[in-house]
């Protein structure tokens, strides 16, 4: 099936996410039906906030694999790797073809381009993932999670 | 929580002790400023830091306080050597954001009509807005002499004067850092940031001199009526923001190691003397010297921006430090406690040390007049000089204000930015604005901030400060 890079990402972030009025910093409230699409719609989410409007293409690979010592340890590794891979490299999100938890374990494979000024307006560098008012909860049968990034 | 609020006096307010804090908070603000304050959870962020084990006297929050994370901005909180805590969460992720304010020989009239030349050369000279990279290639090796030598590491290389030196806190160095406890991750992010301003609030500001309140102080400073001033405002940049992220990492490991209650996880630590508070000081003090070097390169840039925007050689710009200052930092200072000097280890998180006159961390130059402090307001309003007070020694560890405070979040003055031009209705007041993002300019607009003029009333008024001088801006980049 064609379709222009990314948009099916961003269609499904808007569906999920709320987006928090923090005063100084910026917030999401990510929800889903996975934990793996919690993951994905959490990072597709930050990549929203860094750069809102355009939709990227699919020509850098990475993966990352990750352990932490709870779920959401490994939330704030999964987004501070990815922020590490905008801020070094200059990539920019646009797809997670793979992405599997395995208990406290994280492997996925990330694809994106890397920033182009000349195109990208990006808005905001996220200088981390905090710890404040976190929370990844299994609710029913949905998975939900908040996160906070001071930028 | 306004009716639990005790009114101390026109300028301080105290959150009584209740529940696991182990010391009242103390909220400095005049009462016109108490609706905006209560209505955001940084009070709340108060009461949370006056949880933590071994904190003295009171947690504090200065009147620019707002929602910050774990700690609210504008926080200060003095922590016991032997039975308290260090916390990265306490410093902020921005290490060592900073501000520091230059002179010039220059008066208004000698830049009329030349302002957007010089904002233009600014913006061309000094890398601004988010992925922006440095023109200094470090080593290896060079990076960890930045991390140990700070702006003596850009004076020893041409960039600024060894003058310049003495007017920083700490003259540009401070002591104790350990590149070693600096990961892989903080030094790649450092790396290329090294010399750049970054985004958000961060900004260079080119202003003069609209006020003067203390004469013979502001003589002292070297300032006087009309004169050109600028204002740097920018911090450790990536490198600050991992070292913070990987100690918050230690740090939570370390709270349950050594038992500590935390009401919220972003408040963790670790007891001062342990090894995880010491490898994090180590680390702390590195990003500290990293925003020292990133504030000494910029300023060579801004004097090379002048020379070339005027066409005037450096005796005709000359271009001084007035004083420099770091407002998201942690030090070991001495201080007095139920009438006994004693060593403790004061978080500033958002707000500025405002030591008084007779200090000996006070440049020699200035020791009489008390430590100059530097307050940004917003990029359509005004900035303050202020110097520290002995009351200040008395009630608040030596500390004060660090800005105007954010009042809108950043959803709020984007929607209120919508179907205007920030930059005409800026440039019809005077101001002329360079920005890297038209979403930044909407972010940062003047009434998403406080009246910068109320904080520094507030912290006059409660005699932790003493105004010197305002400024007014006259063009700005914007990261």
């Amino acid at each position: 099936m064609s379709r222009e890079p990314g948009v099916w990402f961003r269609v499904f972030i808007m569906k999920n996410v709320t987006f928090l009025d923090h005063t100084a910093d910026t917030g999401i409230l990510v929800r889903a039906d996975s934990l793996e699409a919690l993951f994905s719609t959490s990072a597709g989410a930050m990549f929203h906030i860094i750069c809102p409007r355009k939709n990227h293409n699919k020509t850098i690979n990475h993966s990352i694999s990750i352990t932490a010592p709870d779920i959401e340890q490994l939330l704030v590794d999964w987004l501070s790797e990815l922020n590490f891979l905008f801020q070094t490299k200059q990539f920019l999100l646009s797809d997670i073809p793979k992405i599997k938890i395995d208990y406290l374990s994280l492997w996925a494979q990330v694809s994106g381009e890397r920033v182009d000024f000349g195109v990208h307006d990006i808005h905001v560098e996220i200088k981390a993932v905090t710890y404040h008012k976190l929370y990844v909860r299994k609710i029913n049968h949905h998975w939900g999670a908040q996160i906070i990034f001071d930028i | 929580m306004k009716e639990n609020l005790i009114k101390i006096n026109d300028f301080l307010y105290e959150i009584p002790k209740t529940g696991k804090m182990k010391v009242p908070a103390r909220i400095y603000a005049t009462e016109n400023m108490l609706a905006d304050i209560l209505s955001d959870n940084a009070p709340e962020q108060a009461k949370n830091v006056a949880c933590l084990p071994g904190i003295v006297g009171y947690s504090f929050a200065m009147p620019d306080m707002h929602w910050g994370y774990g700690f609210p901005i504008g926080g200060v909180a003095a922590f016991d050597m032997d039975d308290g805590v260090i916390s990265p969460g306490g410093v902020g992720y921005d290490i060592n954001c900073g501000v520091r304010l230059l002179r010039t020989d220059l008066s208004r009239k000698d830049v009329q009509g030349k302002i957007t030349h010089i904002v233009d050369a600014l913006f061309a000279s000094i890398p601004s807005g988010v992925g922006s990279t440095g023109p200094v290639r470090l080593s290896a090796a060079d990076e960890k002499k930045v991390l140990t030598e700070g702006a003596h590491w850009a004076v020893a290389n041409g960039y600024g004067d060894r003058e310049d030196l003495d007017k920083i806190e700490e003259t540009g160095r401070m002591p104790g850092a350990v590149p070693d406890y600096v990961s892989d991750h903080a030094l790649k992010r450092g790396k290329a940031q090294l010399g750049t301003l970054g985004s958000g609030n961060h900004f260079v500001e080119v202003g003069y001199v609209e006020q003067v309140f203390d004469e013979k102080i502001a003589a002292r400073l070297g300032l006087f009526k009309n004169q050109v001033t600028v204002i740097v405002h920018t911090g450790s940049r990536g490198l600050g923001h991992q070292i913070c992220d990987d100690f918050i990492k230690v740090m939570l490991g370390a709270a349950d190691k050594y038992g500590i209650y935390l009401p919220d996880r972003q408040l963790c630590c670790a007891p001062v003397r342990s090894p995880e508070g010491q490898r994090y000081l180590g680390a702390m003090a590195a990003g500290v010297n990293f925003a020292f070097c990133n504030r000494q390169l910029i300023t060579h840039w801004t004097r090379e921006a002048f020379m070339r925007a005027l066409c005037a050689g450096p005796k005709t710009v000359n271009m001084r430090v007035v004083y420099e200052v770091a407002h998201n930092i942690a030090k070991i200072e001495e201080h007095k406690v139920n009438g006994k000097n004693k060593k403790l280890c004061v978080h500033r998180k958002g707000a500025t040390r405002a030591f008084g006159p007779g200090h000996p961390a006070v440049p020699e130059s200035y020791r009489d007049i008390g430590q100059p402090v530097l307050i940004p307001g917003d990029m359509g309003r005004y900035s303050y000089v202020l110097v520290g007070t002995e009351n200040a020694m008395r009630e608040t560890f030596g500390s004060t204000c660090h800005g105007a405070g954010r009042v809108l979040s950043r959803k709020k003055a984007l929607k209120r930015a919508q179907g205007r031009s920030l930059y005409r209705e800026l440039l019809d007041k005077g101001i002329y604005v360079k920005a890297s993002s038209k979403a930044t300019m909407a972010e940062e607009m003047p009434e998403a901030y406080k009246n910068v003029s109320n904080v520094v009333d507030a912290v006059a008024g409660a005699g932790i400060s003493k105004i010197v001088a305002r400024l007014k801006p006259m063009g700005v980049i914007k990261g």
